[in-house]
């Protein structure tokens, strides 16, 4: 009689280090979505940023052996999320702008919000790539301060102070997109 | 706009901006349920027995796991053994093909500051890589690729020595969850051996960049210095002569 597989992610994380894709394969699936969200904001090309996340699962699927605490995978692989976007955005490709103003005006309702969005994604493609992992971690992933300040090795009390700072980057970046 | 819109209006945007296409999700799905176990899983030996305890306390636990992966190789461990001299061995369960028996050689220990773990460097088929282990021989595991590992005082970093193909050996580090591969030297010379300050803060290494213009060009080992982030490397000593090694 075949015994399913219990899902915790002790467990999970267990039979993935045993070599069962299968688990592993549920351990991630809930982590897709926002890693290649992140990827995308961080480094601007769809192309690259599923690239990052493959690079992020062949990583995460070899250093399983590494993860003290199996309920703190989701955390886990985002770093190595992070890590490979921030590899890949490091190449310096241009920043792929905000092509479908079609889509982005059904989804929001008018040409005013399409415009301002594809302003600031213009905007947002001249900051550092460090940047935008900041802003994606603290306003896409809505990371505690804490866990961003984990993320990206620095002190926590600085976290906040940094944001600002790059959220001020992103906003004159985005005013001279509106007065060009 | 106020900051307040403004910041509204980043979050409406990276909504728009992350959504991701109708395959792209499905494409990764099948990345993952395709991955294939590496071609040196080790699985995890469970070692018992007073001998395990006495040499892990002596800091012998490395010699210890060697004899005892000589002895898995021909015995066959049973519910009744465990009164007898030899320490039994229970494997956890992975398929037979993929154990590898017995290594090449597990060579430079190094204890956690926290006596939790220790790292060592597995010789294997000409390579090297990095494992973790608990003083009781449990949860083994592979860190990395590489040699010679040295731990943070935090506990938080290994740094380590690799030479990647083709190039010089250089300088890494790695966080001990297996994150965040960092190479710390580039590779200009030949530069291993690390070893942290007690603060954490620096690291001192071996290098084999020549020191000033008068001096060979090669082969003079001297001690530099690096934050423990790779930068600000400056030179300690310049080997006089002869080699400054092992700081």
């Amino acid at each position: 009689m075949e015994v399913a597989l219990e899902l915790t992610p002790v467990s999970l994380v267990q039979a993935a280090r045993d070599g069962d894709a299968d688990a592993f394969a549920r351990l991630v699936a809930p982590e897709l979505a926002p890693a290649l969200g992140a990827a995308v904001l961080v480094i601007g090309s769809r192309a690259d940023a599923a690239d990052a996340v493959q690079e992020a699962l062949v990583s995460a699927w070899r250093g399983l052996g590494g993860l003290r605490e199996p309920d703190a995978f989701p955390a886990w692989f985002r770093r190595h999320v992070v890590r490979a976007a921030m590899r890949l955005a490091k190449r310096q490709r241009a920043w792929q702008p905000l092509e479908d103003a079609d889509a982005a005006m059904s989804q929001l309702g008018g040409l005013e919000s399409a415009l301002a969005h594809r302003q600031l994604d213009r905007a947002f493609g001249t900051l550092t790539p460090a940047d935008r992992l900041l802003l994606t971690l603290h306003f896409h992933w809505n990371q505690p301060v804490a866990e961003t300040a984990a993320t990206l090795g620095i002190p926590t009390g600085t976290v906040k102070s940094r944001v600002h700072h790059a959220v001020r980057r992103l906003r004159a970046a985005y005013d001279a997109e509106e007065r060009a | 706009m106020n900051d307040n819109d403004f910041e509204k209006l980043l979050r409406e945007w990276m909504a728009d901006r992350t959504q991701p296409l109708p395959d792209e999700l499905e494409k990764l799905e099948a990345t993952a349920q395709r991955m294939q176990p590496p071609s040196r899983w080790l699985p995890t030996l469970r070692l018992t027995g007073a001998v395990v305890a006495a040499a892990a306390v002596a800091g012998m636990a490395i010699w210890v796991g060697n004899s005892l992966r000589e002895q898995a190789g021909a015995h066959t461990p049973s519910p009744s053994s465990s009164s007898s001299a030899a320490p039994s061995i229970e494997p956890s369960t992975v398929p037979s093909d993929e154990v590898q028996f017995p290594p090449t050689a597990d060579v430079a220990p190094a204890w956690s500051a926290d006596a939790q773990w220790i790292a060592f460097e597995r010789q294997e088929n000409g390579a090297s890589s990095i494992f973790l282990v608990r003083p009781d021989g449990t949860d083994l595991h592979r860190l990395s690729d590489g040699g010679r590992p040295t731990w943070s005082p935090d506990g938080e970093w290994i740094a380590f020595e690799f030479q990647p193909p083709g190039e010089k050996v250089a300088i890494f580090r790695i966080r001990t969850d297996g994150s965040e591969l960092q190479r710390l030297t580039d590779g200009a010379a030949d530069e291993g051996n690390p070893a942290w300050s007690p603060d954490g803060t620096t690291i001192a290494y071996q290098s084999e960049r020549s020191c000033c213009v008068e001096r060979p060009p090669a082969g003079t080992h001297g001690i530099w210095l690096m934050d423990a982030d790779g930068a600000n490397q400056r030179r300690l000593t310049n080997g006089d002569g002869g080699a400054d090694v092992d700081p």
